[in-house]
Order: C-alpha cells, then structure tokens, then sequence
C-alpha cells in the first residue's frame, strides 16, 4: 500500500468517526431543545432520607475547603443521617489543621479523615475514608465546591428508585468572567451538561458520574468491585463498570453546585492531560466488556457507552485527518472541498465532551447567556492547545500501560489569592 | 391527561406561570425546551429550499459581478494573464465561474529563505507567547509546522509540484460556489431549529450569503497574488488554514451573533440580562 492510498483511507476513516461523532451531538441537541426531560424525584423534599456521608476529598485545598465545609453545614439534609467527611491526603499547607478547627467546631457532624501513607490520589483517599463509614449514600465533593442548600437532597433522592447506582449533578463556573480562557471553559462546561449530560439521561444511554457533585449508593459500589485505586479517572472509570453491571447512572441538570475552573491556560492543560489520560486508561479497560456485552444492555446504550469512553480520542482523529489532508495535499491529490469542510466544523468543538459549536450555542442559550455565544469562534483556539495537550497525554505510558504509578494531580485555585487582593 | 382543552387550557397555563403583579415566573435553565410544530418544517426544509433556488438564479448574476471585481482588481494589484471562465455543471444550470489566469513560479532561493526565516519567527513567537497569550503561541507554532512541511517540500522534493495557480484559484471559488449554494440548508439546521422569528431567520441566511458573496472573491483575490508575488511556497498555509477553515470560521462567528440576538421566544424567558429600558425611561424613573 503507497502512501497515497495510506493517507487517503485515514483521511477517510477520520471523516467517518468525526461524522458520527457530529451526527451524535446534532441529535443530543434536538433532544435537549425538544425532547422530555427526566428529572427523577428531584422535587421531592418530605421522605424518608438515607443516611448519608458526603466525602469532600482535599490535597492542600487550604485556600477554598472552608468556603466547601460551609455550604454543606448550611446544607437542609436532616442532620442525624448526614456526616460530613472531609478527607486530608498528605497536604502540607493548613488544611489539616483547618478540618480539625472544623471537626472542633460541629462534633459528630464533621469527622475529617486524615491519610499519611497509603497509595496517593482520590480514588485510593475514596476508597479508605470510605471503609471507616456506613452510610447508604454516599456524595463526592470536591473541596473547591459550593453546593445549595438544597443540593444534597436532590442528588439522594433519585437513589429511591433501587436501580440507580450513582447519581450526578451539574458542574457550573464560578468564575467566568476572569479571562478567555474561564469563559471558554464556561461554554465547554454548559454544553456539556445542559445539552450532553441531560440528553444522554433523557435518552437512557450512559450518563457519566463526574467523580464530584455526585455520588453512588454504597451496594452498588460494593457490588462492581468498590473504587480502582490505580485509576487516573476514577469517575469515568466508575460509571463504565456500574452501567456494565446492570446500574442506571441518573444526572440531575437542575442540581447545580458552583466549581472555581482553570484560571491558568498551564493549568488547564493539566487538566485536560489527566483527564484525558484517564480516559483513554478506561478505554483500554473496558472497551473489550462493553463490545462483549455480557448482560445484554441494549445496543443504543452500548454504543453510546464506546464513544463516551472514546472521547478523548477524537481531537487525536481530527489531527490525523488534518496530517492526511496535508499528506494527500503534497500528493497531488487534494482531498474534496467536502471532506475538509468537515475536518474544519470538528475544528470548533470542544474537549472532554466534543460538543460541537451548535451544540455549545444551544447550551448557553437555555442557560440564558446569550451574549458569551458571541465567543463562540474563540473556541478554536480552546480546541488548538486541548487537542494538542491530549496528543502529548496519549502519549505518556499511563494512558495504555497498566501498573503505571497514581499521584494527586490537582487542579489550581486561584479563590483565595483573588479575595486577598480584592479591595 | 386534563379533560381541559383549548382557550381554557391556555389561559390555565398562564395563570399557572403568573407571577407577582402579574409578572411571569421564569422556568429553570433546567427545565426549559421548544415545543416542535409544523412551522419547525417550514423553517427547516421550505425557507432553505427557497434561499438556495434564489441564490441558484442568481449566481449567474454573481459570478457575472465576481468577473467584474476580478477584472477592476487585476490591474492594480499587477497579476498578469486574464479573467478566464470555468463551466460547472450544476444540474440544469452551467455556470461560469471566473478565475485568474496569473500563473506561480516554484521557490527560489530567495523565497525559500524568506520561508525559512518566517518558520524561525513563527516557531519563537510560538515559544514565547505564554501565559494569557498561550493559545496564540499554540497557533503560532501549528502555523510554523505547516509552513516548515512547505519547506521541506521544495527543498527536498524531486517531484514537480503538482498545481498550477489557476487551477487552485478555480478550485477555491468552485468550493465557494457550492458553499453558497448550502449555506442556506446549513444555517436552518444550526439555527433555524431555535425560536426566532421567521425575519430573524431570514436575516441570518441573507447576512452569510452576502458575507460570503463578498469575501469568496476577496479571498481568491488575496491568495492570487500572495501565490503570486511568494511562489508555491505560500500555497499550503493558504489551503489548510485560510481557505475552508476560514469559511467556517467566519460562518461560527456570524452564527454565533446570530444566536445572542432576543428571540422574544421561549429561550428569552432565562436571559441573564434584562432589557435595556429606553432613554426616556430610565430618565424619568431617575427624576
């Protein structure tokens, strides 16, 4: 095979995934803007509540976990079924100190749990902090949070049905009008959740469990094996292996809890580097399980389930059908107007969810952010440092190798520095 | 299901959303959505349809006044050669497309430094442009990586290269062509499936059929005589990332215009910013 035909076929295996991928998010966009939408017991607030213990994981998080520890107090969850579990993973700044001030201060309702050794990050943290607990429910929250006061509520109630496992809510930013970057983030986040996330539940495929703002009910977790302590995403990771073991995963779009995003584009592209590590590592555990599909879930779910874990390899598609267009180029058999018309709409989406422009302009039209839309074409250039930073992730060992060593690799905050310097 | 239909089951609705001294009680971003109804087929199949047959009929028209814009603009901007015209087959229409004849030279020596010192500050602006700047520097680099396959093309490559400039400028404004021709279909199945009304709708497809009636020619113009004036050398930037690319971007951001316009519609109900009261108004409540 010469090279013309190589680069030919590429361009034309990339074309075809971009489209179903394009095709998928069009379809979530009509369902979001006309569909039904399921939004099980979240109006509920008389019943019998489970015992709940939110988990509230923290690595050096001193300058945000007091903003997080007062929420949740502030929280309406019925205070003898509900503790409070704020986990310290090795920090070495106040944060320690500052959940045992805590603990001090509301006995019995705030029991920090205080790690030393053991294997690093927040599954590994998860998995301990939750050994020592009993509750039914039990909530994930990332110390950089701010949940409502009637959060928590929403998010336990679709576990009445017994055939939900994990339950998420919406992720919204807190700080979005600090750079290009927050409000890219903010449009990222939006058609994410208003439009993906809240499709795929409406749709009954495989809505994921964020690993924060969520939570999963004690048995299930028991039952597929607790948390992968070697996980670089263990929410992705999670979500793949309830649905593959028969759990409903639900997302709650009216339960919204506020995050600080990336001020930092060097952070940012950590993020999307773990992300994207983690995912591809999910990828490779669970592709095999989901195409055998063992206990017959149905088709549609399936699908969606491979191209939920198959998302961070998509911007890498898109660069290899722009390496194949120029290869063709050179060739002296340029490629149809068409097909790179397509290679250039892929252009414009975003990472982590691969929601496209339309998709994203839905978004933040219902969201009632009218005039962020006009950032819309900005989101090339969002997509340009993502795609790259994901190509160099999908190169590191973690993502396909097994065994490879966890760390906490966390996000920066910017909360308290900012407030300090705010007159 | 209510037994309760018609006029009674509307204004039963109403009530139900009226708010304090008659306000209306907004719906969560949640819970909000768009009813579909057969106006959603008249704004996705008969308005495109009618604004791709005009833009058909008038393309003869178009390119008729894309041959004069060639024609004002080839002298002073000092292309050699002619306006020639390239038949296409459009079903029951042949359209002649206008196109430079100029014909590009393959690199010099000269061009080829030239290339290499443009690879040289792309590539240190693309290590230098940090911070809030980091996206630009990514750009700039992609840009430094496309140009430094150009010059590793014409300085290593045995092989002629494979284009001529009129047959690239023809391809570009053909694909142009085709662009206006389902631009109308495009914009009504990103745009049209939202609840403007129909003037808006209409608006948004004639804005990008007139933006892109004018800047097609512009840019087969640009890259005519960038090709021109900096030989093959400048061609793959100008196909991979100012050609289609452009196209799209410039339909996002008009889209994305387009869709922070009021609707007066549904999707109004959530807006974060409330209409901006009128002069006299906001005058008279301050005195």
């Amino acid at each position: 095979m010469n090279i013309l035909m190589a680069a030919n076929i590429g361009l034309w295996f990339c074309i075809v995934v971009l489209a179903i991928y394009t095709v998928r998010h069009y379809f979530f966009t009509l369902n979001r803007l006309f569909g039904r939408h399921r939004q099980p017991f979240v109006d509920v607030i008389q019943a019998n509540w489970p015992s709940l213990v939110v988990f509230v994981p923290a690595h050096n998080e001193s300058k945000v976990v007091r903003d997080s520890l007062d929420a949740l107090l502030a929280c309406d969850y019925p205070e003898d079924r509900f503790t409070i579990v704020p986990i310290d993973d090795r920090s070495v700044d106040d944060t320690r100190a500052i959940l045992l001030e805590y603990a001090a201060a509301y006995p019995g309702r705030v029991k920090p749990f205080l790690r030393d050794g053991g294997i690093p990050g927040k599954a590994a943290a998860l998995a301990e902090a939750m050994n020592e607990h009993d509750g039914e429910i039990a909530l994930v929250f990332d110390a950089d949070y701010i949940p409502g006061v009637r959060l928590l509520k929403q998010l336990v109630a679709p576990f009445f049905d017994p055939e939900v496992g994990a339950v998420m809510g919406r992720v919204v930013p807190l700080n979005v009008g600090l750079s290009l970057l927050t409000r890219l983030l903010d449009l990222e986040r939006a058609g994410g959740y208003q439009v993906d996330q809240q499709a795929r539940m409406n749709l009954r495929l495989v809505p994921q469990y964020g690993g924060t703002v969520g939570g999963v009910r004690r048995a299930a977790l028991a039952q597929v094996g607790g948390w992968n302590v070697d996980s670089l995403a263990e929410d992705t990771d999670l979500t793949v292996r309830l649905v593959l073991n028969g759990w409903d995963v639900v997302y709650q779009n009216r339960s919204e809890c506020y995050e600080e995003v990336p001020e930092t584009w060097e952070s940012r592209i950590r993020q999307i580097k773990r992300w994207a590590k983690g995912h591809n590592q999910a990828l490779r555990r669970y592709l095999g399980a989901l195409i055998r599909n063992r206990r017959g879930l149905p088709l549609i779910q399936v699908l969606d389930g491979v191209l939920l874990l198959g998302v961070f390899v998509v911007p890498l598609v898109l660069l290899l059908g722009w390496i194949c267009t120029l290869t063709l180029f050179y060739a002296g058999s340029p490629p149809s107007w068409g097909r790179v018309t397509i290679l250039a709409i892929s252009s414009f989406n975003t990472v982590g969810n691969f929601a496209a422009f339309f998709q994203v302009a839905a978004a933040s039209r219902l969201d009632g952010s009218r005039e962020r839309i006009r950032m819309l074409p900005f989101l090339f250039l969002g997509f340009l440092v993502s795609t790259l930073s994901v190509g160099r992730a999908a190169m590191s060992r973690a993502s396909w190798l097994r065994g490879q060593p966890v760390q906490w690799q966390k996000t920066e905050r910017h909360r308290a520095t900012r407030s300090a310097g705010t007159p | 299901m209510s037994h309760v239909t018609g006029k009674r089951s509307q204004r039963i609705s109403e009530l139900r959303d009226q708010g304090f001294r008659g306000g209306r009680i907004a719906p969560h971003r949640a819970m909000i959505g768009l009813k579909i109804s057969w106006t959603l087929a008249v704004d996705l199949i008969v308005l495109p349809a009618i604004f791709a047959v005009v833009m058909f009929m008038l393309l003869a028209p178009l390119m008729e006044a894309w041959r004069t814009f060639f024609d004002f603009v080839r002298v002073p901007l000092e292309l050699p050669g002619v306006v020639a015209t390239r038949i296409v087959d459009l079903g029951p229409l042949a359209v002649a497309v206008p196109f430079y004849t100029s014909s590009a030279y393959s690199p010099l020596a000269a061009d080829l430094q030239t290339g290499w010192i443009c690879v040289v500050v792309l590539a240190l602006l693309g290590a230098v442009l940090r911070g809030r700047l980091l996206p630009v520097g990514y750009l700039m680099r992609a840009l430094a990586v496309i140009q430094l396959t150009a010059q590793l093309w014409f300085s290593l490559a045995a092989a002629p290269f494979p284009y001529t400039l009129p047959e690239y400028i023809s391809g570009l404004l053909v694909c142009g062509m085709v662009i206006l021709l389902l631009a109308p279909f495009l914009v009504a199945f990103t745009f049209h499936i939202f609840d403007f009304p129909l003037w808006q709708k209409a608006a948004m497809v004639t804005l990008l059929l007139g933006h892109l009636s004018i800047m097609i020619p512009l840019q087969a113009t640009v890259h005519g005589w960038i090709i021109y004036r900096g030989s093959f050398l400048a061609m793959p930037m100008l196909f991979l990332v100012f050609g289609v690319l452009l196209d799209v971007f410039v339909y996002v951001a008009l889209y994305g215009w387009g869709m922070s316009w009021r609707s007066g519609g549904v999707l109004d109900s959530t807006d974060r910013r409330p209409p901006v009261l009128p002069q006299r108004v906001r005058s008279g409540a301050k005195a």
